[in-house]
């Protein structure tokens, strides 16, 4: 009978798929520029204001990223991915109920231990959720939407010495050559368990690839140094993709900034 | 042929770990010639490489280009010399496979529209002209090594240094690199390539260097280093299947 994959290779899958999938090359919607600002324009009010109480604009950044995720074909993929921070999201905010001070709505008796519930703190845990998980989901959708190359080419405005931009190339072109390559230790290390792995085991075998990637990751690090300077005439290198056409503003740029600022004064005149 | 383009005087290089991966090292590589740095793991092929396209600096000796000291030529050298290292993952860096062969040019401050004709002219020359669009990390290993080698192809260096290229290659690909460097010497360019594949060496190479341990153990003409079987022995390599099946051959007649 064959064994399934582990649940950290499925993790990684999963995760290594999301990235290719983010990471994938589109044409050219919209200009680079006014991608990024759009990024920020529409994460930053649903990052920065709290959705509780509950009302219909509350999920308008989750809606739109539902929108903008059918329109880039990725809404499998971005499900996925809500499914995957989801869990995440709840974990961190678990204390929170617990420990915020204010009217007691339920008791939790663990042995010894008392846990107190206050219905400040399930608000406050509730209100974190949610808003972590619109920025995170409009982040991502605009992300998918305009493609990721095209988000980072936008940082050239940030950073015209191109520092930013080429780190953040070089991140996202290595990010996903390192899960792979995590991927192929843990096979190789999961082939050799001559027994259905326990989880203890199965903690051994990814701690025992930590050490493992991180020397790769020098190692590989400082040979695309080599293979950078190898190419560059005139000692350091300039930019790795062309910072030209960053700032183009066409018809469909000003259309999205509308959108965007109609999105924002919706935001803040309904939420905040 | 012409004179020696490139010369190596004594070469020593340890690496900041204490490792010592040359020991004295002295060669010379003829211009138009195809030479091979042949060697078993370890044997210090891949630093001889690095050393002579000046991204690692020896501790002690010289490597001049076209008679002068590399240190003094600075990073003009790189426009002379091409470096195609053996994993295309690590000579692949930039968002898509354009922008990667594209990137040298533009160091160079070309115009964009001859850039864009450059590149397209080598990607059609390695058949990749389709894959130009397509980030690097999506294509196949055998797709990679040729935008890896269109990434210095394109800008024309006199010498291509080339550190393994036919591992895990299929033999489809071999050949097609085979026919690629012959092109390439036709036409005047030198190779260097560091290489466990004997047969491919026998095949391409003019001249060939054995190291052993960081020392050039034996040099000279493919022929009669292939037939010293001890040297063979010692330095972890086999004769190559051409020399074997004459061999035999002849030993039948």
């Amino acid at each position: 009978m064959l064994w399934r994959r582990g649940l950290l290779m499925r993790y990684l899958d999963a995760v290594g798929h999301v990235l290719d999938r983010l990471a994938k090359e589109r044409s050219p919607r919209i200009a680079p520029f006014t991608s990024l600002a759009l990024l920020v324009l529409f994460v930053s009010p649903a990052a920065f204001s709290s959705p509780i109480p509950l009302r219909a604009c509350s999920f308008l950044p989750f809606a739109l990223a539902l929108v903008l995720a059918v329109a880039s074909r990725e809404l499998g993929n971005f499900l996925k991915l809500v499914g995957l921070i989801l869990p995440f999201l709840t974990i961190i905010a678990l204390p929170l109920p617990f420990i915020t001070p204010g009217a007691v709505t339920y008791a939790i008796q663990l042995g010894p231990l008392r846990l107190v519930a206050t219905r400040e703190g399930t608000l406050k845990a509730a209100a974190f959720v949610l808003r972590c998980l619109n920025a995170i989901s409009i982040g991502v959708a605009w992300t998918a939407y305009a493609g990721l190359t095209t988000l980072i080419r936008g940082l050239h405005a940030v950073d015209p010495t191109g520092t930013i931009p080429n780190m953040a190339f070089l991140t996202a072109r290595y990010v996903p050559l390192s899960i792979r390559e995590a991927q192929r230790l843990l096979a190789a290390r999961e082939a050799r368990l001559l027994r259905k792995p326990r989880i203890s085991s199965s903690w051994l075998v990814l701690a025992s690839c930590c050490g493992d990637l991180l020397l790769r990751a020098f190692n590989r690090a400082w040979k695309v140094g080599l293979a950078m300077r190898a190419r560059c005439p005139f000692g350091s290198p300039a930019n790795i993709s062309d910072p030209r056409g960053c700032f183009r503003l066409g018809v469909r740029d000003l259309i999205w900034l509308l959108a965007a600022v109609g999105y924002i004064a919706l935001f803040i005149l309904e939420v905040v | 042929m012409g004179g020696a383009v490139i010369t190596c005087s004594n070469v020593w290089f340890r690496y900041p770990d204490g490792t010592v991966a040359l020991r004295g090292v002295d060669c010379a590589i003829l211009e138009g010639e195809v030479t091979a740095l042949l060697g078993p793991n370890g044997a210090g092929k891949t630093t001889l490489l690095l050393v002579i396209a000046g991204l690692l600096e020896p501790q002690e000796g010289q490597v001049a280009f076209r008679g002068r000291d590399i240190r003094e030529l600075g990073p003009e050298l790189r426009r002379h010399v091409g470096l195609v290292f053996q994993d295309p993952d690590d000579q692949l860096f930039c968002p898509t496979v354009f922008d990667d062969i594209a990137f040298a040019l533009r160091q160079l401050g070309l115009p964009e529209e001859e850039v864009r004709a450059k590149v397209t002219e080598v990607a059609a020359e390695l058949g990749i002209e389709g894959l130009l669009t397509k980030p690097p990390y999506r294509l196949s290993y055998g797709e990679k090594k040729k935008a890896a080698l269109a990434t210095v192809l394109v800008y024309e260096p006199e010498v291509f240094l080339v550190d393994e290229p036919t591992a895990f290659l299929s033999p489809r690909y071999v050949a097609f690199l085979k026919e690629l460097m012959a092109e390439g010497v036709r036409s005047g360019r030198t190779f260097v390539i560091a290489t466990h594949d004997v047969d491919f060496a026998y095949g391409i190479a003019d001249y060939v260097y054995v190291l052993m341990g960081g020392r050039v153990e034996a040099e000279g003409k493919p022929g009669e280093v292939f037939s010293d079987v001890r040297l063979l022995e010692k330095a972890e390599l086999r004769q190559p299947w051409e020399i074997v099946v004459r061999e035999k051959t002849r030993l039948i007649q």
